[in-house]
């Protein structure tokens, strides 16, 4: 079939349409776009498409490529409306088009070809692959080059395809790609690696049969002197170990050791692919027995790999000494959020619990992760807050949290491998080390120092020897004339905060130094190192705790002298900072001289800042952490923060009640600090609350549209039912039918507050909750036995039910059965505290109500009971009642039977405690 | 004087992710609050200043949504940089990113590409950083931007700008204009703008992971 342009008009009007459309004018491709598509309506207009594309060879290349990208649109969305004469048409131009000279052109008709494949089928092109094959093998480079082209896309979009076409024609085509691994033509053999890569991950059957070919030819590539053939091969081979480790463990040897020379590519981009490798192979179960003994090879490269480049350098300005005086940009402050506040049952038990915390962590204790946290942690998300942290492994911020390169890839590798591996790689690594951290040269110096601090977590029980010397070395750093190395060696020292404060004699020796040298780095004159040395503060503030009491007037002198000099940004981490440490040591902060320190210049900002300025956030969380910790000695400042709450909250409902809606963040933050305020002031909020109108505007709040709102609502709700009950009473009849109408365990947060709020009014007015008793326990029946309840839910569930139980034991009681046994699980990981005390006291009234509702679980009621290490008088002996009634109805065959299905411990602390 | 460089930079991504606001932020400094869904290709040159000299881009700004896209790879042709963008509140858009890279690269061989996920100043964000790792396996770079507060506005730019040079020095030397930031947005205009682009991508995911 000859065509031929039946006008040359036509054709030459379509040629200067398509070269319009290289305008950089709107206007004009507007006009091209509305010809083109009336062109569309031109039967033979397709025809031209493929004419200007594969026969006019003296024309632009862009036109002709245009061309031929404007017909595999109009086949793309509508192939099928194309007349069997074009589609024959099309099919053989492009077969002859493939060694156009241009690579433009020929990746064009590759395009075109794979499209036509997608839309039209292998089957309706039965030639196609055939020619493809028999070009492969042309002594034109250009054909050959636009022959396997074409292949790779086909092999990218029409992997099943080719799978499942009867013909099963992979088992032509692998073996010819692997043989084309050792073409002459680097882009040759790119592309054959690339095309067998396809078929990788869907474990092509015809692959498999020739995967000790495949691997024999990759391997000759080791040495390649191509950099995209290199990269092709450490692809290959990292998918492999992805999906048919069983099938590589023969080669495995000849494998490591091409990714371990690969690893030290000269280009980094090809190292990094290698990297990946030791990424992927650190998560497979034959990780230990492959890599052992290569180890003493592996590491040292991975430990070099960790080196600043040149370019990192020049990019992280590693040069620049002093940058403290020169403010942030705007652009450069990622945007900030306030998270709404989640409420637990079990708070304020830092002072109780932080040396429990270090030394016993076998019992997963929900108030292990500081409790009621307001630098903004939900209690579930985890994963979120993991999007602001600082910590990506390698010590560097959130900005450059993104980036990827050799040395992270490198660093998390060493990480994940000291984790497998744990000491047994010191021996290795000690020397290196040594020879790296007192390196002469500071970049050096400075990988030394971040593979430090990546081993910290793997390595910590084969360190420990190690670590006095280390600690005191790296403490040392913290005075390096390098920038660089200084914020490295704030975040590595974070890495072992745990250990310094682990016990009394590494306290002694440490804590002091490393305080101190911290508070001058937080006071350092580049703000990199600045921000390293607040982060790592905040870190050890959180696992110090009330150590740090004896040095909070020197702590706080440099808090503060910071909070004068930081800029932008790090302001914002300070406000962190402080918060952790109010959040840390508590009622410790409350003392005449701290609070004269701290508060004025907080205050000072707190006016400076607009109603509307969304710098309010950040230091009305801190400010809320502060109330919280001070208590009474909040009191001072407490009458104009709690006016202003009040005003931001107000402001919010009138401003959505009209025309322009606010920024309901403002009105959650406000509503928090007064959470804040209720909780640490107790009682002394009475009057203020008096004053104001603040249950009439919660009233609203806790009616809002937006989850948040209400979630934060009804944490306040809680917080002054607790604080100044009398006032909320008189909005009961408004509050108690919102609550249940909030118990809908998709709203995770919301319903949890609403939960633990039901929970706190039910133990102030007692059997008055009775009318809406049985509403809540069904839903809250329903939440405790659901599938994936996230375990703080599960436990102010628990709680609550406790407490409803414990003013209206007749309604609960008889539900007994359709929970006891969630119930006593979502509660024996709970340490003893007040709360859990409500709950038992209810549950045991329950009980002796209804035994029967226990009967089938009474194991876990036993667990439950011995869940307490030291229970108040009047529930030990309700407890022992209960055992000893069991005891007695069981009759002693039966209980011991019962019993000799305990585990050992929990017979004998039944036995210690309630004798039975 | 020698004539300040130009290049064609193709800016891809699906449609709504906020790749004309982006563009007009330099422009005019406007943050464009309503959603107009860009038909075929708009062409904006952007200038920079950089310590080695005045730079320039054609940005061609493409259609994101499909009914939309006139010539679509056609205007890739002769790109010699892009930013792919997505929105970090909507998966479905970081879900197709490999299919604009793909159409992207086979037109433009071995260019420089920086993807781009934008909206990192909306509450809630739906596609993690940890979750982004495309860029990794690919040689690209990565920013977390906001077209609304001007977060990292000129970072895509001066990536490029080095790597088309091959000059990790250069700098840019003074800011283009930028307006400043909004403050705040009421929301009523935010839902409706949001509202629209979820319209218009017809393809929003669920909620499953309300507060979690």
């Amino acid at each position: 079939m000859n065509w031929q342009p039946v006008q040359a008009d036509d054709l030459q009007q379509i040629l200067i349409l398509l070269r319009q459309s290289q305008s950089p004018d709107t206007q004009i491709q507007r006009q091209v776009q509305a010809r083109l598509e009336s062109l569309n309506q031109y039967p033979d207009f397709n025809k031209y498409l493929v004419y200007i594309l594969t026969k006019l060879l003296d024309e632009q290349e862009a036109t002709r490529s245009l061309s031929g990208l404007i017909l595999k649109n109009n086949a793309k969305s509508h192939y099928e409306k194309f007349p069997d004469e074009v589609r024959s048409f099309i099919k053989q131009e492009c077969l002859s088009a493939l060694g156009d000279r241009s690579p433009l052109i020929r990746a064009t008709v590759g395009i075109l070809i794979t499209t036509i494949v997608t839309k039209g089928s292998l089957e309706q092109w039965p030639s196609l692959l055939e020619h493809l094959y028999s070009c492969l093998d042309s002594v034109d480079i250009n054909l050959c080059e636009g022959a396997f082209g074409a292949l790779q896309k086909i092999c990218e979009d029409s992997a099943d395809q080719l799978e499942s076409a009867p013909s099963q024609p992979l088992n032509v085509l692998i073996p010819k790609f692997i043989q084309f691994f050792l073409h002459s033509h680097p882009k040759i053999r790119s592309h054959a690696i690339a095309c067998v890569n396809e078929f990788i991950t869907p474990r092509a059957s015809a692959l498999m049969a020739n995967i000790d070919l495949f691997l024999e030819n990759l391997f000759q590539l080791a040495n390649d002197t191509d950099s995209d053939v290199r990269k092709h091969v450490c692809r290959a081979l990292v998918m492999l170990v992805e999906v048919r480790i069983e099938r590589l463990i023969p080669h495995m040897q000849q494998i490591i050791e091409y990714m371990l020379l690969t690893s030290q590519d000269s280009d980094d981009t090809v190292a990094l692919e290698a990297c990946e490798f030791w990424l992927m192979i650190a998560d497979q179960a034959i990780c230990r027995d492959v890599l052992q003994p290569y180890l003493d090879k592996l590491l040292p490269i991975l430990c070099k790999n960790m080196k600043y480049s040149e370019m990192d350098i020049i990019l992280l300005r590693g040069d620049i000494d002093e940058d403290e005086h020169i403010p942030d940009r705007i652009e450069d402050i990622r945007p900030r959020f306030h998270r709404a506040r989640t409420r637990q049952q079990t708070q304020n038990l830092l002072d109780t619990n932080s040396q429990l915390n270090t030394m016993t962590d076998t019992n997963n204790n929900s108030t292990a992760t500081s409790p009621n946290n307001q630098s903004g942690q939900h209690l579930q998300d985890d994963d979120e807050d993991d999007d602001d942290d600082d910590d990506d492994g390698s010590g560097t911020n959130a900005d450059q949290a993104t980036e990827w390169n050799l040395r992270k890839c490198s660093a998390a590798a060493l990480d994940v491998l000291s984790n497998v591996f744990r000491e047994t790689i010191l021996p290795i690594l000690l020397p290196i080390l040594r020879e790296m951290l007192f390196h002469t040269n500071w970049q050096i110096k400075e990988s030394g120092i971040l593979v430090l601090g990546a081993i910290a977590e793997g390595c910590s029980h084969g360190l420990a020897p190690h670590l006095p010397d280390l600690v005191d070395y790296l403490i040392k750093c913290l005075n390096d004339k390098k920038p660089l190395v200084r914020s490295i060696t704030c975040w590595t020292l974070s890495r072992y905060s745990t250990w310094i404060v682990h016990n009394e004699v590494q306290q002694n020796r440490f804590l002091i130094p490393l305080m101190s040298e911290l508070l001058k780095r937080i006071l350092d004159a580049n703000k990199k190192v600045q921000e390293a040395a607040c982060s790592a503060f905040a870190t050890l503030e959180e696992e110090a705790c009330i150590q740090m009491v004896p040095y909070l007037n020197q702590i706080l002198e440099t808090l503060v002298h910071a909070f004068r000099k930081y800029q932008a940004k790090n302001l914002l981490i300070l406000y962190d900072a402080i918060g952790t440490l109010a959040d840390s040591v508590g009622s410790h902060l409350n003392r005449p001289d701290y609070i004269q320190l701290l508060m004025p210049p907080l205050i000072e900002r707190w006016n400076l800042l607009r109603n509307d300025d969304k710098d309010l956030f950040p230091l009305l969380e801190c400010l809320s952490s502060i109330a919280t910790a001070l208590q009474t000695g909040f009191l001072p400042y407490c009458e104009p923060v709690f006016g202003r709450c009040i005003l931001l909250v107000q402001q919010t409902l009138e401003a959505n009640s009209g025309d322009t809606p606010a920024d309901k963040d403002f009105m959650i933050v406000a509503l928090d600090l007064l959470s804040g305020l209720a909780e640490g002031l107790g009682s002394h909020i009475d009057s203020l609350v008096e004053r104001s109108n603040l249950l009439t505007l919660l009233e609203r709040c806790a009616q809002d549209s937006m989850a948040e709102v209400r979630q934060s609502s009804f944490a306040l709700l809680g917080d002054l039912t607790k604080a100044c009950f009398r006032h909320v009473r008189k909005h009961l009849n408004i509050f108690l039918p919102l609550l249940t109408q909030n118990l809908d365990p998709h709203h995770v947060s919301v319903c949890n507050n609403a939960i633990w709020a039901i929970g706190e009014i039910a133990i102030q007015i007692g059997s008055e909750i009775q009318p809406f008793v049985s509403i809540i326990l069904e839903a809250l029946i329903i939440i405790i036995n659901r599938n994936n309840t996230p375990k703080t839910l599960l436990e102010n569930t628990a709680i609550t039910i406790g407490r409803l139980g414990l003013v209206c034991p007749n309604d609960v009681s008889s539900q007994l059965a359709r929970f006891i046994r969630p119930w006593c699980v979502a509660l024996r990981n709970i340490r003893d505290n007040e709360e859990k005390d409500s709950a038992f006291r209810g549950i045991c009234n329950m009980i002796i109500l209804n035994p029967l509702g226990v009967t089938s679980e009474f194991i876990y009621v036993c667990d439950a009971i011995a869940s307490w290490e030291k229970p108040p008088m009047e529930l030990h002996a309700k407890f022992r009642d209960i055992l000893q009634t069991f005891k007695q109805e069981f009759g002693n065959e039966q209980w011991k039977q019962l019993t000799d299905r305990f585990p050992l411990p929990l017979k004998q602390r039944l036995q210690i405690h309630y004798g039975v | 004087m020698a004539q300040a460089p130009e290049f064609k930079l193709v800016l891809v991504g699906d449609g709504g992710v906020g790749k004309t606001t982006f563009v007009k932020r330099h422009l005019t400094g406007e943050f464009e609050k309503k959603y107009n869904a860009t038909v075929g290709v708009e062409v904006h040159p952007l200038q920079f200043q950089t310590n080695r000299g005045l730079i320039i881009y054609n940005v061609w700004d493409t259609a994101g949504q499909e009914k939309f896209g006139g010539l679509r790879d056609g205007y890739y042709i002769g790109g010699q940089c892009a930013i792919i963008m997505f929105d970090v509140t909507s998966r479905i858009t970081y879900k197709n990113v490999p299919n604009w890279h793909k159409d992207l690269i086979r037109v433009c061989e071995n260019i420089p590409i920086v993807l781009c996920g934008n909206k990192v100043d909306v509450k809630d964000r739906k596609v993690k950083a940890k979750a982004i790792t495309f860029h990794r396996k690919n040689n690209m770079q990565y920013y977390d931007i906001s077209a609304r507060s001007n977060y990292n506005f000129e970072k895509p730019f001066l990536w490029l700008a080095r790597k088309l040079a091959g000059d990790a020095n250069l700098e840019f030397t003074a800011m283009p204009a930028l307006m400043p930031a909004e403050v705040q947005m009421d929301n009523e205009t935010i839902k409706k703008y949001e509202a629209e682009i979820v319209d218009a991508q017809n393809a929003a995911l669920p909620d499953d992971d309300e507060d979690l």
